[in-house]
């Protein structure tokens, strides 16, 4: 059964067939071994996994970070698997938002720095000039619905950990992106925190419809989204409604 | 934007990039420095060699009756080369002089000292027209008539100098005082008989020479000829000189190696020849000159006046420009100012070393914000640019302070050098090694402007090997990495 089907529209982004490999040692470590997957649009998409079990290589791949050894990627019924190292940065910039377990936000810079960065990486230097006022507003504004416009200026060494993931959701919404990839957005945060910052993607998502794909081995997290799959030995275990999975909790 | 945006948030927030703008601003300052004053030098050179020695040089090759009189010689030239302007004779002869000074060693227990400087005997009227003579005299009683003292000195046919100023300070004689308006103060030997001070004894000169220089060089100098039976005979023409004028052409060397006098009195005093097929030898009449300077009316066309002047009057004169007179030291000029860039690029290269390593350490450094941005769709040609513009930022900003402290230092640089004569006490340019008394400088953009473009350069170069270390990495790697 596919929920794409289901929801009677077609897929947002597809994963088909992905297979990934690493070779550490003269040994293959076989990370993915067909990951078949679809994302809706205006979805929360859950994917749960044990540690190590190749969640985080399943997003990049997802997220034109990484390339699939086998397998392809479809955004908007379009095979976009032949990109260029250099189109799929673009795609990346344009398309792409992407939430790190440990933040990731440059420490030379602002908070408001960080988040324009995809706007700069977009523009040229001519462009940007053009552009820099308005890529500022929007960036005032995104700081504003994460709740840090007081903290604009401060580098991110001065902001406490769920400060640091606003920011670097903020910067993730900087471009409006298509998707939001989080990898593990909550793992590094304690219990209040981290529910903060549940509620303010799940916010993202009901007042802006923002598309997203959570990575998580956190069972309760995942059980908030509106689907979840499970990754277990390199493929998707089971692909249903978490109403069905919490009726099975239920029991 | 980011790639620039980044590289100047990089160089910002690491001090170790102020080595590297340090290490490019010194080689830059200190190639900027040395070329403009070897510039400068090089062209102080060339001005006041060419001042004192005139755009042609004719040294007759030939005596006696073959040799032609000034005026036909004159005319000569200007009937076969409309460029020249004026011809002047000269006699040039090393003559000794003695003098009282506080300075040197004196020679005898009576403070007098003796001295060999090349006596040049010039037409005052005819060299003001081919030299800058003229220009260089800084005192004379009667500057219209350098030599001429007053009409007692003439009647009593004093022989007239001038000296230089870097000859009276080096040997602390008393200096023309331009308040009084007086004649320059005339000194020991040179002083004038009639006043009573000391003269020389000619006899006593004659011992002097004898122990001093030997035969051979003695005879070289005219102050001994040969008696019938071929013994030396020392014959020195003594004569009492007046200071008659003060003159500062610039190049102190050669200043303080050179005396003026009037041409006739300077053939006076060349040694006698004589006709020795005859019995008894008939003297013979000195030469009217041992050297014509010619002043053409633009130095441009001296190589072809030269050709031309060459082939009508070679047979009897060498002809030459003063460059080619001066070649050996002009080349050694220039050899040195190549030398001194080459070795000095060293420090350039230095601060190239220096943006390299520190440069191949902020890669290192940085390796999660390569991942991050590579993340936020960054290409790998934009990673590599970043570190590209870091370099480039070090060169630009390190040239442009070169450029600074460069042009500072050389405007400054007489002030720099007198601070070190009064503080430490050293000389960094002793005039009697470098031939002018003030540091030449000449700004000279072209050179600038290359020396900067070159740091410049550098400084990419320099970038590029950290700039393409960083493009490689791949940014999942950089990610994962914590
Ligand atoms: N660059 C790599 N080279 C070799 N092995 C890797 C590399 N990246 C990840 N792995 C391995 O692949 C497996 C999956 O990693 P990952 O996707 O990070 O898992 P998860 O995010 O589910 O914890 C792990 O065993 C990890 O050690
Ligand atoms: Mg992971």
């Amino acid at each position: 059964m596919n929920s794409a089907n289901a929801s009677g529209q077609a897929p947002l982004l597809e994963g088909r067939g992905l297979v990934k490999n690493y070779k550490v040692g003269g040994q293959t470590l076989e990370v993915l071994r067909g990951v078949d997957i679809a994302v809706a649009e205006g979805e929360i998409l859950a994917i749960l996994g044990t540690s190590g079990c190749g969640k985080s290589t399943l997003l990049h791949v997802l997220g034109w970070l990484d390339k699939p050894d086998q397998g392809s990627i479809v955004f908007r019924g379009r095979d976009h698997s032949d990109l260029g190292a250099a189109e799929r940065a673009h795609m990346r910039n344009q398309i792409m938002g992407f939430v790190f377990q440990f933040y990731h936000l440059l420490p030379e810079l602002s908070a408001l720095e960080n988040v324009l960065m995809p706007a700069m990486i977009q523009h040229g230097p001519l462009a940007w000039h053009r552009q820099k006022k308005a890529e500022r507003d929007r960036a005032r504004e995104l700081m504003a619905i994460v709740g840090l416009t007081t903290r604009a200026k401060h580098r991110p060494r001065q902001l406490s950990g769920g400060e640091r993931q606003r920011v670097a959701i903020a910067r993730a919404l900087q471009n409006r992106p298509s998707f939001l990839f989080c990898d593990e957005p909550t793992g590094n945060l304690d219990g209040q925190t981290a529910e903060d910052v549940r509620h303010l993607l799940w916010g993202l998502n009901e007042e802006h419809g923002q598309t997203m794909v959570i990575v998580t081995h956190d069972a309760k997290l995942a059980a908030q989204a509106d689907r979840v799959v499970h990754l277990v030995d390199g493929r998707i275990a089971t692909d249903h409604d978490v109403d069905l999975v919490e009726e099975v909790a239920l029991d | 934007m980011y790639r620039q945006f980044l590289a100047l948030r990089y160089l910002r927030s690491r001090l170790v990039n102020l080595i590297s703008v340090g290490g490019v601003m010194s080689g830059v300052a200190v190639l900027i420095i040395v070329v403009c004053i070897m510039d400068g030098f090089q062209a102080r050179v060339r001005k006041h060699v060419r001042g004192s020695l005139s755009h042609i040089i004719l040294s007759p090759t030939v005596g006696g009756d073959k040799l032609p009189s000034l005026a036909t010689l004159s005319t000569a030239l200007k009937q076969y080369e409309p460029h020249v302007v004026a011809a002047a004779p000269q006699i040039r002869y090393p003559l000794f002089y003695e003098f009282k000074t506080q300075r040197q060693v004196a020679l005898g227990s009576d403070g007098f000292t003796w001295w060999q400087m090349q006596t040049v005997g010039i037409d005052w009227e005819a060299e003001k027209r081919v030299s800058e003579l003229a220009d260089a005299l800084i005192a004379a009683r009667d500057p219209k008539r350098p030599f001429f003292v007053s009409r007692q000195a003439e009647e009593h046919g004093k022989t007239t100098v001038l000296v230089s100023r870097t000859f009276i300070e080096k040997f602390a004689l008393t200096p023309y005082d331009p308040k009084t308006g007086q004649p320059i103060h005339p000194w020991g030997a040179m002083r004038d008989d009639r006043t009573g001070d000391r003269l020389s004894d000619p006899a006593l000169i004659k011992k002097r020479a004898e122990s001093m220089l030997g035969e051979e060089l003695a005879l070289m100098f005219g102050v001994a000829v040969r008696d019938k039976e071929g013994n030396p005979k020392f014959e020195a023409d003594t004569r009492n000189a007046v200071i008659a004028g003060v003159y500062d052409s610039g190049d102190a060397l050669e200043d303080s190696k050179t005396v003026y006098m009037e041409i006739g009195s300077v053939r006076d005093m060349l040694p006698q020849r004589y006709d020795v097929s005859q019995d008894p030898p008939v003297p013979l009449p000195k030469h009217e000159y041992l050297q014509v300077n010619v002043k053409l009316d633009d130095f441009e066309y001296a190589k072809a006046v030269k050709t031309s002047l060459a082939a009508r009057i070679g047979h009897s004169f060498i002809v030459e420009t003063w460059e080619d007179q001066k070649a050996d030291f002009l080349q050694a000029v220039d050899q040195e100012k190549v030398l001194l860039v080459i070795v000095l690029s060293f420090i350039v290269l230095l601060g190239g070393f220096i943006i390299l390593a520190t440069l191949t350490l902020t890669v290192v450094e940085k390796t999660r914000d390569i991942g991050i941005v590579g993340a936020l769709g960054a290409s790998r040609m934009g990673v590599l640019t970043i570190f590209i513009w870091n370099g480039l930022l070090i060169g630009i900003i390190g040239s442009i302070c070169g450029l600074g402290l460069g042009a500072w230092f050389t405007a400054h640089v007489d002030d720099v050098k007198d601070f070190l004569k009064n503080w430490f006490n050293i000389d960094i340019f002793p005039p009697n090694i470098y031939h002018f008394r003030s540091i030449p400088t000449e700004w000279n953009w072209p050179s600038v402007l290359m020396i900067m473009g070159g740091s410049v350069v550098m400084a990419f170069f320099a970038g590029l090997l950290p700039a393409m270390r960083a493009a490689r990495l791949d940014p999942i790697k950089a990610l994962r990495y914590e």
